[in-house]
């Protein structure tokens, strides 16, 4: 894969601080958001929700369940960010920890773990259902995730798995995969 | 007159063919430049959109992501599109994200979005949201210059003005193929319409193929040219017939005075190559106008036309006979080898008329005077033939009519001579130039002088005395005989009864009267009027009358003597035996005396058969009751030989001369108690 590096060198030169201001325009409660780690994960709602429109799911959905696992603090940010938002005419829900039997309500999972072991047991739960995986390290792809947001410097890279997506139904927008650093592996699935 | 007229035509026809083709391609290139350029701006503006939403579309991952290296990739691709000069991407907060710029001319794009900047006429500019699954993610605004555009409508114009200019060349020449098809036949309608106007021919015809209006045109032309030559050949036949007429005598048939003129002139100039003599008759008919006067101008055409008829039958084929005047007629003879030929020609004519005519059932006897000239080939100077004939004719008339006479130099001294008298004799009588002269003529058996014969005598001015013999013609020739003979017979009647009144006897007056005279209507009432004006008895008055009255009708003459008798006058036939002389009419007209003309007595002396002569003349006078009057008794051997003849009565100059005071001079004669006889008469008688 000999564009990868090149796709990758293509999003590293993203300023985090434009991506804040892009954000920060799409959503004026955040505002009220701390700066510094606070910022950060911001960003990462706002790329969170930019990608459900890159997205397409199998079947019509009228609401859009997006649960979240792991340790981090993400989860309340996301939550209180995009949670009863509209994305294309559907409206996010926003699931904390899931149970086994949310997790199959859920149209979106973000992992929030950095350990492979715990990232491969999540993508294990979720077996081969339509559900689009969203972690924040380089492993995570690898793992058989789908989208990576990962930090690099003061900026954030999307790494894509079309592998991934492609065994779990999922279509992603051709513009949004210009962007991405596309990546293989599949993981426990393998 | 004819190529300037040409070539505006051509001019015409090319100028409005290249004129209206550029007008037509003019408008035509201004309306599609026009029109290109309103569709190629409005092609601009939406494509110019079209590619904002494009442009926009793939950007929306990159506002949404904050990709700006991704973004700038995107606008790259515009550069593909060379009218785009920039292209400025805004976020959603409406902040410069992203620019593209074609070259470093290009006005860079502005921090925020909706901050002008001066762009100039030239430029075309959109602004486009960009939304991405219902949500505003930015804006765009896409710059493009008109300059290719405007290059593009430059090209095109080109493109127009070279396809302009094709077509006026294309129009210019279809222009003047035109031209050949309509101005070529024109012209040709033009030369033929010139060659027949100025050569007068109408063998011009114009051959135009085809069934337009100027093959038309060239037809109607043809058959106007057939027409005009069937018109002129109609007006030349006319003509022709009208020149024939002009030429020809319309009464005999015979060619006129103009023909004669011509004919004339060409003989003349035939003169030249041929060796011939021409020679040209002029005969004037004697009597013709007493036939005219007395029996009217019926009589007097149909007499015209038995004349010509006879001339025609004797002269030959290659003369040529002409009628020149009333009675006048004149023969051009052609191819004569002496000038003695034409004399001989001039008296068979002269011998044609002298038998009489029989004109509805009246006899009449005219005859002819000729004069003749002729012209030799080496004869120099063309003599006037016409002028010297004429004379010789006038010549001939006054030595005593029918007969030829031939033209010598003297002649036309003569002419003049005459043309002189008539003009001077016309004023003689009121002037007081005309008198009156009486010759006594003496009774031979009694002695006594019975009767005087007035003479017209002229006594001019400068010419002095002209003898009778050459004004008495030229008064015949002019009319002027008429008033002439009326003042001369009241003269000698008024004289006359003054003897009377001096003479116991009765005396008489003779008076000569001209045939002409004779002839006119008026003449029995002229005698009439003048017997009564002046009351002298009819019987005192004996009127003279010479040969000629015989020429015309003579039942016509004999009916107004007649008359004259009727009335008491007494009638002598003067000069008896000089003219035309047919003892046949003697009888049959009622003469009371003959005059035997003194020629006779003349020739007394020259020999037994001239003595023979005059005795039998006398006595036939004499047996057919008639008194003998001889004349020109001038010595007495004469005056004893004519009374021994048994002459009634003599006149002559040995008895007595002519005198304008005859009651002086005779006044012995005239006064019986002086003396009864003249003693020379009683001598005479007494021997």
């Amino acid at each position: 894969m000999i564009s990868r590096a090149a796709n990758y060198e293509r999003v590293t030169h993203n300023s985090l601080w434009c991506a804040v201001l892009a954000v920060t325009s799409l959503f004026p409660i955040s505002g009220s958001l701390l700066w510094g780690q606070q910022d950060e994960r911001a960003v990462r709602a706002a790329f969170v929700f930019n990608l459900t429109k890159y997205v397409s799911w199998p079947g019509a959905h009228d609401r859009l369940v997006l649960g979240v696992i792991g340790e981090e603090s993400i989860g309340p940010v996301l939550k209180q960010i995009l949670d009863g938002k509209l994305s294309d005419g559907r409206r996010i829900t926003v699931v904390m920890h899931p149970m086994d039997a949310e997790l199959k309500e859920c149209d979106l999972l973000y992992v929030a773990e950095s350990a492979p072991a715990k990232i491969q047991s999540i993508l294990d739960r979720v077996g081969s259902r339509a559900v689009l995986t969203v972690g924040e390290t380089d492993q995570f792809t690898r793992a058989g995730g789908m989208v990576g947001l990962v930090r690099s410097g003061d900026q954030i890279e999307i790494e894509v798995n079309r592998d991934a997506l492609r065994i779990h139904q999922l279509e992603m927008s051709s513009r949004l995969l210009k962007l991405a650093v596309i990546v293989s592996g599949s993981g426990g699935m393998r | 007159m004819r190529v300037p007229q040409f070539s505006s035509i051509r001019a015409n026809i090319i100028t409005v063919v290249v004129l209206s083709s550029s007008l037509a391609v003019g408008i035509y290139t201004m309306m599609m430049t026009y029109v290109n350029t309103r569709t190629s701006i409005d092609l601009l503006d939406t494509r110019l959109a079209t590619l904002a939403d494009v442009i926009g579309q793939n950007s929306t991952a990159a506002l949404d992501f904050s990709d700006r290296k991704a973004a700038t990739e995107v606008l790259g691709a515009l550069q593909r599109e060379l009218p785009i000069v920039s292209a400025c991407l805004y976020d959603s907060r409406g902040t410069l994200f992203s620019e593209y710029e074609r070259d470093e001319e290009a006005t860079p794009c502005p921090g925020h979005v909706g901050t002008g900047r001066s762009l100039g006429g030239e430029h075309r500019w959109v602004t486009r949201n960009i939304r991405h699954a219902a949500d505003f993610v930015g804006s765009i605004e896409l710059t493009a210059d008109v300059r290719d555009l405007k290059s593009r409508n430059y090209r095109l114009m080109l493109i127009a003005i070279m396809l302009a200019l094709l077509s006026l060349a294309v129009a210019g020449f279809s222009g003047a193929l035109l031209q050949r098809r309509i101005s070529k036949p024109v012209s040709q309608l033009a030369a033929a319409m010139n060659r027949v106007t100025a050569d007068g021919t109408f063998e011009a015809r114009v051959s135009v193929e085809g069934r337009d209006e100027i093959a038309q045109l060239a037809a109607g032309f043809n058959r106007m040219i057939i027409e005009l030559e069937h018109r002129n050949q109609v007006a030349r036949n006319a003509e022709s017939q009208l020149v024939e007429q002009a030429r020809t005598d319309s009464l005999t048939g015979l060619p006129n005075r103009r023909h004669l003129v011509e004919q004339l002139e060409q003989e003349l100039k035939r003169l030249h190559t041929e060796k011939w003599i021409i020679g040209l008759l002029y005969i004037d008919l004697d009597g013709f106008k007493l036939v005219n006067d007395s029996l009217g101008h019926g009589i007097g055409d149909l007499l015209l036309c038995e004349v010509a008829k006879r001339l025609k039958a004797r002269v030959r084929a290659t003369d040529t006979l002409a009628r020149v005047g009333g009675d006048e007629f004149t023969v051009i003879l052609t191819g004569l080898e002496r000038e003695g030929d034409a004399t001989v020609a001039a008296d068979g004519l002269i011998q044609c008329l002298s038998r009489s005519f029989v004109i509805e059932g009246t006899e009449i006897t005219i005859g002819a005077s000729i004069g003749i000239s002729t012209k030799r080939p080496s004869g120099g100077d063309d003599p006037d033939l016409m002028k010297q004939a004429d004379s010789a004719m006038y010549a001939a008339k006054r030595s005593g009519k029918n007969r030829a006479v031939f033209f010598s130099p003297e002649l036309g001294l003569m002419a003049r001579e005459r043309l002189t008298l008539e003009r001077e004799l016309r004023g003689a009588i009121g002037r007081g130039e005309i008198y009156v002269e009486y010759q006594p003529e003496f009774s031979t058996t009694t002695g006594r002088l019975v009767r005087f014969e007035a003479l017209a005598r002229w006594k001019h001015p400068h010419l002095g005395d002209i003898s009778p013999a050459r004004f008495i013609p030229v008064a015949e020739e002019s009319g002027l005989i008429y008033g002439l003979g009326e003042f001369v017979m009241e003269q000698a009647c008024r004289e006359c009864i003054e003897w009377q009144r001096m003479s116991s006897a009765p005396i008489q007056v003779a008076v000569n009267v001209s045939a002409l005279q004779f002839m006119s209507e008026m003449f029995v009432e002229e005698v009439a009027t003048i017997l009564q004006r002046t009351g002298i008895k009819p019987e005192l008055l004996q009127v003279e009358l010479t040969e000629s009255v015989m020429i015309g009708s003579l039942h016509h003459s004999a009916e107004k003597m007649k008359k004259l008798r009727s009335m008491g006058v007494t009638l002598a036939m003067d000069d008896f035996g000089t003219g035309y002389s047919s003892l046949g009419y003697l009888s049959g007209l009622p003469f009371s005396a003959l005059k035997i003309d003194r020629v006779f007595v003349r020739n007394l002396h020259s020999g037994p058969e001239s003595s023979t002569m005059l005795r039998s003349m006398i006595e036939l006078g004499k047996k057919m009751g008639m008194r003998v009057i001889v004349e020109g008794v001038e010595e007495e051997s004469q005056l004893d030989a004519v009374v021994e003849m048994g002459a009634d009565e003599v006149q002559g100059y040995l008895v007595g001369r002519p005198s304008s005071t005859p009651r002086t001079n005779f006044a012995e004669h005239l006064d019986e108690r002086r003396k009864t006889y003249d003693g020379r008469l009683s001598y005479l008688i007494g021997s």
